[in-house]
């Protein structure tokens, strides 16, 4: 099991979930904190004070933004980008449904190729990166951005979790042997429309020939603790949320599992998709489209 | 010392021809009668651009005499600063920059053969080094008498280390060398990683290394035997690259 070849005649998807919802606005790490003159509620909320600082709105675009930049790399040839995956993006605040804007607008799977010949703009920026005799050089990247922070209305995870059931059983009928469809799910975890746990079940037990489907889920938290990656366990987790999306995500194939540690992560037995506040990207290294150099970094 | 190295190649099953990122050197059957005879074999990782092209300059360089089998260091940065000259004039679309900016990456196996052309013995010395699961074996008669540098087919992954073209967050090259002693008919088998692992296996089965023989005597019954043993699912689908060298 998960072990079917990800091919151009054999593609498998990714399934990206973005909590759009008002309580995405909260602060990471506030600054310049002033009490408003009256408390405002949004998404079940109550705001008491503004200030300066990344939202998790924020955090999640960039979140996205990242792990679709490095799907496409993942992905590209000096030919172009080759669809060995095809990728959707559902947006849950005020509704739910496809996410991506301009042409790409309204779809619910688009071939990776065409992801990455989309992004809504291209932003010029540096880094510093190694000259090959020891020392350091800034250079120019181009940093593609399909997403930028939205945060309205509730968090209607119950039913973000049903629509991706519906893309991935149509998507599953007319590709049966594929590597199992990834659902990526990034969430400060607070679901509006009621328990998810059994809408995240059902979407986990969708299977192909190769096996069931796989949910993970990236918590966005405002708490200020360590971040947290593929734990096995729920304990230590540090709120309900965080335990709920701990138990809605599907355990690493044993793949990912050697992929995980061979990057410095401690995912030990039983390890899961999930992780608290912290980076995901790793995810896209846990999908073996062919040889990938151990120290290509 | 007469050798003769006949190289044999397949694509991936599913991609077209021009997609196919192992190399050899010689590219062709080629006869030589010379003291010194260099030849390799690399395999362009899928997970990088240009990997082709990185692959072919370093058989290429092998071949030249511009990367030794007994020291690679001494003959790699020539090649990545060119590397860095060439990819300095590319205009790419945004993901192959990226891309290319984190290098392109190949396995390389490369075998040294000399002889002392004064003696009248048929036997010599071989050297070779290699980067990563392409891997190289020396056979007489039925007998494997060296795996290099992989000898188990369980050691084989999807994640090996690479040689870079950038060269960049490698303290070493992680390389490795081998040599010992030939001796008239000899052979020695060059081979991509897919196919040296179906080797091991056959081996350690029981098979013979003559087995081999009779499915390459031409370029197409190479490629059938490939698609049949994909067919019975005995090979992993990959691009598969084999230079036979024989020695007389």
């Amino acid at each position: 099991m998960y072990t079917a070849e990800i091919s151009r005649n054999n593609p498998s998807m990714i399934l990206f979930l973005l909590d759009q919802s008002g309580s995405m606005q909260e602060v990471f790490d506030p600054e310049n904190i002033q009490a408003m003159k009256e408390p405002v509620t949004v998404d079940g909320k109550t705001f008491t004070h503004t200030a300066s600082g990344q939202t998790k709105a924020q955090a999640l675009a960039d979140a996205i933004n990242k792990l679709l930049q490095n799907l496409c790399i993942k992905c590209a040839k000096e030919e172009g980008v080759r669809d060995y995956f095809h990728v959707g993006v559902i947006g849950y605040g005020t509704q739910v449904g496809p996410a991506f804007a301009g042409s790409l607008s309204g779809r619910d799977l688009v071939p990776i190729s065409e992801v990455g010949g989309s992004p809504a703009r291209i932003e010029p920026r540096t880094k510093k990166v190694s000259d090959g005799a020891g020392g350091l050089v800034d250079q120019d990247v181009k940093f593609p951005i399909w997403f930028d922070a939205v945060a309205n209305g509730g968090t209607p995870m119950c039913a973000a979790l049903q629509e991706a059931h519906r893309i991935v059983q149509g998507w599953l009928s007319s590709h049966p042997n594929c590597f199992p469809p990834v659902v990526i799910n990034i969430t400060d975890g607070e679901s509006t429309d009621g328990d998810p746990s059994s809408a995240g079940a059902a979407l986990r037990a969708l299977p192909s020939s190769d096996g069931a489907a796989l949910l993970f889920n990236l918590h966005l938290s405002a708490q200020k603790t360590r971040a947290i990656e593929f734990p096995n366990s729920e304990a230590g987790l540090p709120d309900q949320y965080a335990k709920l999306l701990f138990q809605l995500s599907s355990p690493l194939t044993p793949f990912m599992v050697t992929v995980a540690k061979q990057q410095g992560f401690n995912a030990a037995e039983g390890a899961r998709g999930f992780a608290f506040n912290a980076k995901l990207d790793v995810a896209i290294q846990f999908l073996d489209i062919g040889t990938r150099p151990s120290n290509l970094r | 010392m007469k050798v003769i190295a006949e190289p044999f190649w397949i694509q991936k099953r599913g991609s077209p021809p021009n997609e196919y990122e192992d190399a050899a050197c010689p590219l062709e059957r080629s006869e030589y009668e010379q003291d010194d005879v260099r030849l390799a074999v690399a395999d362009g990782a899928t997970e990088s651009v240009f990997a082709r092209r990185w692959a072919e300059q370093l058989v290429f360089a092998v071949c030249d005499r511009d990367l030794s089998a007994r020291s690679l260091a001494a003959g790699i940065s020539s090649l990545r600063t060119n590397w860095r000259e060439w990819l300095a004039g590319q205009t790419l679309p945004w993901y192959a920059e990226e891309k290319a900016h984190q290098g392109a990456f190949a396995a390389l196996v490369a075998l040294e053969l000399t002889c002392d052309g004064a003696s009248t013995t048929l036997e010599g010395n071989w050297h070779a080094a290699a980067v990563g699961d392409s891997c190289l074996f020396h056979v007489r008669e039925e007998e494997v008498l060296v795996r290099f540098p992989i000898a188990s087919p369980e050691s084989f992954d999807n994640r090996p280390f690479l040689l870079g073209s950038l060269g960049v967050n490698e303290p070493s090259l992680n390389e490795e060398y081998a040599s010992g002693t030939w001796i008239s008919g000899d052979f020695f088998y060059l081979m991509t990683d897919a196919l040296a692992c179906w080797f091991l296996k056959h081996i350690d089965a029981g098979g013979k290394p003559s087995d081999i023989q009779g499915h390459i005597s031409i370029t197409e019954s190479f490629s059938a035997w490939i698609e049949s043993l994909r067919d019975q699912g005995l090979i992993r689908n990959d691009d598969c690259t084999m230079v036979r060298v024989s020695i007389r």
